[in-house]
């Protein structure tokens, strides 16, 4: 990726910021590890089991050439855990975590040209210019697309604990932390106009965090579980192409 | 503006300087929930003992002292050094001494009554001889002549004269061992109640320990003042019994001479005689019954107020394992509810 920034201006032409749009997908996670719900009373025992959120996300795109380009993407992930359990007869106890995720990723893509496009080959199209025609194939309306890129995911956890008939209730606390990841996507892109870009896309994410989880056992004592990212991204985004 | 190719590359070095400029970072948590235990976190200091001091042992020291006839019977002979009169009621009493032991001849009860014998038998280097002896017997056997003996006052405990050496059974205590655990309960609630439990326990039995010692302390300080009381006593006994002896020998060596000294027919001088064999005799055994009542009186004693303390003590000490033993089953009872509690809603709560 630090290539894009060490080109000599002379393959500057070949290079253009292309396309920005928004999307929404939907990020399943699968757990290789328990989930959230170990940081809370009565964890689930074992992996965690599969659950989704919709990711909201802008992302801008930069054409490398023919085939391939950058695709850089920021979304915005939110889900709740919460755990109640009883003790001690009225005690009751209640742990949530809102869970703020924001993904930001840099993917390399390599597009296959699918058809044409009804709008190559106009005089208009070819007017525009000698680095137009380089960065896109203006004979191409819908495309394949493969990626591979990186994330870092910027966490940020919310913790209440309310306790119902006794003491120990806490106020919400944040805690943010973050950690990386990769991404591996296939999706399918066409020109719904002549400037707006539809793209299907699903993407496999990897990735993990570390976060703390104190003892009941030992008052202060803790453990760092980690904790899996990795899940199946099935998304739609919309797209502005600028030339 | 994304025509800018600069302007394009600053966006996406941005979006890269993001992803890849810090090393990750963990996430910190809440602190783990402490159970609390409301009828456990309260734990009531044991109730002071009141501590009772031992009721005072009287003691009276016992004494041998000199009748007031005896006084007066001798008052009148060594007068009658001088005067040659003693009166007809004392020439009367001698005349009946004199009857004492006829087989027993002038000579040895005249002759062999000296300053030296009646020395050697106070102090006890001599023993005397059987006619001594039977002359005591006789005087003994006669009630009208103990008047004019020495008198014998028997040391007192509380009033009574001990006889006799007494023992003391030793009380036992037993602490009641406190043993209701519950066991095969998993979980951190359990746990906790445990933890707090045990902590609890433990700071009763601490403070138990320290209120116990300050009991033993307490009754320790009246049990060492008793053993210096019971030395100073023997101290004071064998002074006694050296005052006495010196008394009754000044009597009777006064007396002798004085009887040496007298005007008088052989048969008054064996009368007299024979009392003061009689009287140094008896005095003796008077001494060494003295000296025996006054050991016994002063250890009757000391044992009596040692017991005394420690009955007190151990009293003390029961009533201080008693406040812990209930203070424990508060505590238990309210551990045993929490831990039920714990049971019923399941491990790990």
């Amino acid at each position: 990726m630090l290539l894009v920034f060490l080109l000599p201006f002379s393959v500057e032409a070949q290079i253009s910021f292309s396309e920005f749009g928004a999307g929404l997908s939907s990020w399943t996670r699968l757990y290789s590890t328990p989930d959230e719900t170990i940081l809370l009373v009565d964890p689930t025992q074992g992996n965690g089991s599969a659950n989704t959120v919709l990711v909201p996300s802008v992302y801008g795109k930069l054409d490398l050439g023919k085939t391939f380009s950058l695709r850089g993407r920021v979304g915005y992930a939110q889900n709740t855990f919460q755990s109640v359990t009883s003790s001690l007869g009225d005690l009751v106890r209640i742990e949530k975590i809102e869970q703020n995720i924001i993904p930001a990723g840099l993917q390399l893509e390599y597009r296959f040209p699918l058809s044409k496009s009804s709008k190559s080959g106009t005089k208009a199209d070819l007017d525009e210019g000698e680095a137009s025609e380089k960065s896109v194939d203006p004979s191409s309306k819908s495309y394949f697309i493969g990626g591979l890129g990186i994330s870092r995911y910027f966490i940020q956890h919310t913790i209440s604990r309310e306790v119902i008939g006794g003491e120990g209730s806490l106020p919400a606390s944040k805690f943010s932390g973050n950690d990386f990841g990769f991404t591996a996507m296939v999706g399918y892109s066409t020109l719904v106009s002549e400037r707006l870009v539809l793209t299907l896309f699903s993407q496999f994410n990897t990735g993990s965090y570390d976060h703390r989880v104190y003892s009941e056992d030992s008052i202060g004592a803790f453990e760092v579980q980690n904790i899996s990212l990795q899940g199946l991204e099935f998304g739609v985004t919309m797209g502005f192409k600028l030339k | 503006m994304f025509h800018d190719m600069n302007n394009v590359k600053l966006l996406l070095l941005a979006l890269f300087v993001i992803i890849g400029s810090c090393v990750p970072a963990e996430l910190d948590s809440i602190q783990a929930f402490e159970f609390t235990f409301p009828g456990l976190e309260i734990v009531d200091p044991l109730p002071e003992v009141v501590l009772t001091e031992p009721v005072e042992v009287v003691e009276t020291d016992g004494d041998i002292t000199i009748s007031t006839e005896a006084s007066a019977l001798v008052a009148n002979v060594t007068a009658a050094i001088v005067t040659n009169d003693i009166t007809q009621e004392n020439l009367d009493v001698i005349q009946a001494f004199s009857e004492i032991a006829p087989n027993i001849s002038d000579a040895v009860v005249i002759d062999g009554l000296t300053e030296a014998v009646i020395s050697g038998i106070l102090d006890g280097s001599i023993q005397p001889s059987a006619a001594f002896l039977q002359i005591q017997a006789e005087f003994k056997a006669n009630p009208e002549f103990v008047k004019y003996f020495s008198q014998l006052e028997f040391p007192t405990v509380d009033g009574s004269i001990p006889g006799a050496r007494l023992t003391f059974d030793k009380r036992e205590t037993t602490k009641n061992e406190f043993n209701s655990r519950i066991g095969a309960l998993v979980g951190p609630c359990k746990e906790t109640a445990d933890e707090i439990y045990l902590r609890n326990v433990k700071k009763l039995e601490d403070e138990s320990v320290v209120q116990i010692q300050g009991i033993r302390t307490n009754y320790l300080v009246f049990t060492s003042q008793y053993e210096q009381d019971y030395a100073a006593r023997i101290i004071l006994g064998a002074e006694l019994i050296a005052d006495n002896t010196t008394e009754l020998l000044d009597f009777a060596v006064s007396t002798n001479k004085a009887i040496d000294e007298l005007d008088y027919p052989d048969a008054v001088k064996r009368g007299l005689k024979s009392y003061i064999i009689a009287f140094v005799l008896g005095s003796k055994d008077q001494l060494i019954q003295f000296e025996e009542s006054f050991a016994i009186a002063a250890e009757f004693a000391k044992d009596k107020r040692i017991t005394a303390s420690n009955v007190l003590r151990d009293g003390a000490i029961l009533t201080a394992e008693t406040n812990l033993n209930s203070a424990i089953l508060i505590q238990t009872t309210n551990y045993n509810t929490a831990v039920n509690n714990c049971h019923n809603q399941g491990a790990g709560g």
